[in-house]
């Protein structure tokens, strides 16, 4: 990844959360422009043309979590959804997001922790970007797990290299075996393109607990 | 599922491998043209594709598990696949698979039980259509896992339904706890596509420090 804008660098090799924030502090405001048109960023529109799939209504209510600037609530709503709820731990982020005026209510929180939503709140948990080296640890499964309800479904993306060395595998293999949610679909797709990357697009279905 | 397929019908609801070696014997030449044709098998091009997208080359040694008619072994040998070998249950069905050529080897054999193949003897293994009701358990994972080398791949489709009714989806997910392999990718795939059933198209790449009996 040669042409990897150093922003991009800054937000895997921050080491605290004031250091992360303050990578996307600076990046807000070019982050689309780098990613989209100069990385070839497509993980938004593939995660979300996968949970379209299985989502029966366009009046589900889709939390879109880790949304940076808005670019899955972006392609939610252009395939029609119109209750889609945007967290992310950026606040400068979310600014850039809510200009978008594709979501509902907007939530600033650290997934690392518990979040603050009721059980079963969601008919949908969409995760694009945010399931890497230096953001969320693989504990954030459980509370989508526990905030989107059984029948729903949790749509996300994680980059190979990390899925294995940073916990996520162990974790998903053991929500699974403990019938916490069943997996729909994997794939190993695009992801940015023009960088030859790929990532794991994975969608699950949350079971009764 | 058309209640006119009685063939179908009947390699479905055999209850022990008497019968479902007879609904084959009865099947084995027409087979190729009924799934080709009136029901839309398309999984053996689904299982082909994905085997190619993992394997390091065409030169890879790949174990055909549940061969029948030899329809996957056709696609890859047409992708540039050379060293492709064939084990299926029906003598029938292998006597067909046989008449294309394009096998190094083949082999009678049960797959719900021990296989006599050495372990690590297959840099990949595919198995399409075999995972079904009627057919053959979960217990085959164990050997198809010990038959692949570390870091081999296996690809194979699961009829859907019997993914979760018959026990596969449970020793897939135990499987994989016990780091015997990795799941590398689950697909929703046309399986019958004029009969509107669908399959898991699934690829596992085999773990070098797993414990198969887990």
């Amino acid at each position: 990844m040669n042409d990897t804008p150093e922003k991009w660098v800054a937000t895997y090799e921050a080491t605290t959360p004031e250091q992360l924030v303050d990578a996307y502090r600076c990046w807000a405001d070019e982050y689309d422009k780098d990613t989209c048109q100069g990385m070839g960023y497509v993980g938004p529109g593939v995660a979300a043309n996968l949970l379209d799939r299985y989502l029966e209504s366009p009046k589900s209510r889709v939390l879109d979590a880790g949304c940076g600037t808005g670019l899955v609530g972006q392609a939610m709503s252009e395939l029609g959804y119109s209750r889609i709820e945007a967290m992310d731990f950026s606040h400068d982020m979310l600014k850039v997001a809510e200009a978008k005026d594709v979501y509902g209510d907007i939530h600033q929180a650290d997934m690392n922790r518990k979040l603050s939503f009721d059980d079963n709140s969601y008919d949908a948990t969409i995760c694009v970007g945010a399931l890497t080296y230096a953001h969320v640890g693989p504990e954030v499964f459980d509370e989508f797990v526990r905030i989107t309800r059984p029948g729903g479904f949790i749509c996300f993306t994680v980059r190979d290299g990390a899925y294995q060395e940073y916990g996520y595998r162990k974790r998903m293999v053991s929500l699974e075996a403990g019938n916490a949610f069943q997996l729909k679909e994997m794939v190993d797709t695009d992801y940015l393109r023009k960088e030859d990357v790929t990532a794991k697009y994975c969608i699950y279905e949350v079971m009764e607990s | 599922m058309g209640s006119d397929n009685k063939t179908l019908d009947k390699v479905y609801t055999a209850t022990n491998h008497a019968e479902l070696m007879d609904a084959y014997k009865d099947w084995a030449n027409d087979y190729d043209s009924d799934t080709l044709g009136s029901f839309g098998y398309v999984a053996p091009v689904a299982a082909a594709r994905a085997m190619e997208r993992v394997a390091p080359g065409t030169d890879v040694r790949i174990l055909d598990a549940g061969c029948g008619t030899g329809q996957v072994g056709q696609i890859l040998t047409d992708k540039g696949f050379g060293d492709i070998h064939a084990l299926d249950y029906s003598e029938d069905m292998l006597r067909v698979a046989e008449s294309k050529g394009i096998y190094g080897s083949l082999m009678q054999a049960d797959l719900s039980k021990e296989l006599k193949i050495e372990d690590d003897a297959y840099d990949a293994v595919v198995c399409v259509g075999t995972l079904t009701y009627g057919h053959v358990d979960a217990s085959a994972f164990d050997e198809l896992i010990r038959v692949t080398r570390a870091n081999g791949h296996i690809c194979f489709t699961i009829r859907e339904g019997a993914y979760e009714d018959y026990g596969y989806r449970d020793r897939m997910i135990a499987l994989e706890k016990a780091d015997a392999w990795e799941l590398i990718s689950m697909e929703e795939a046309d399986y019958l596509k004029n009969e509107n059933v669908t399959c898991k198209l699934c690829t596992y790449k085999v773990l070098a420090d797993g414990a198969p009996n887990a």
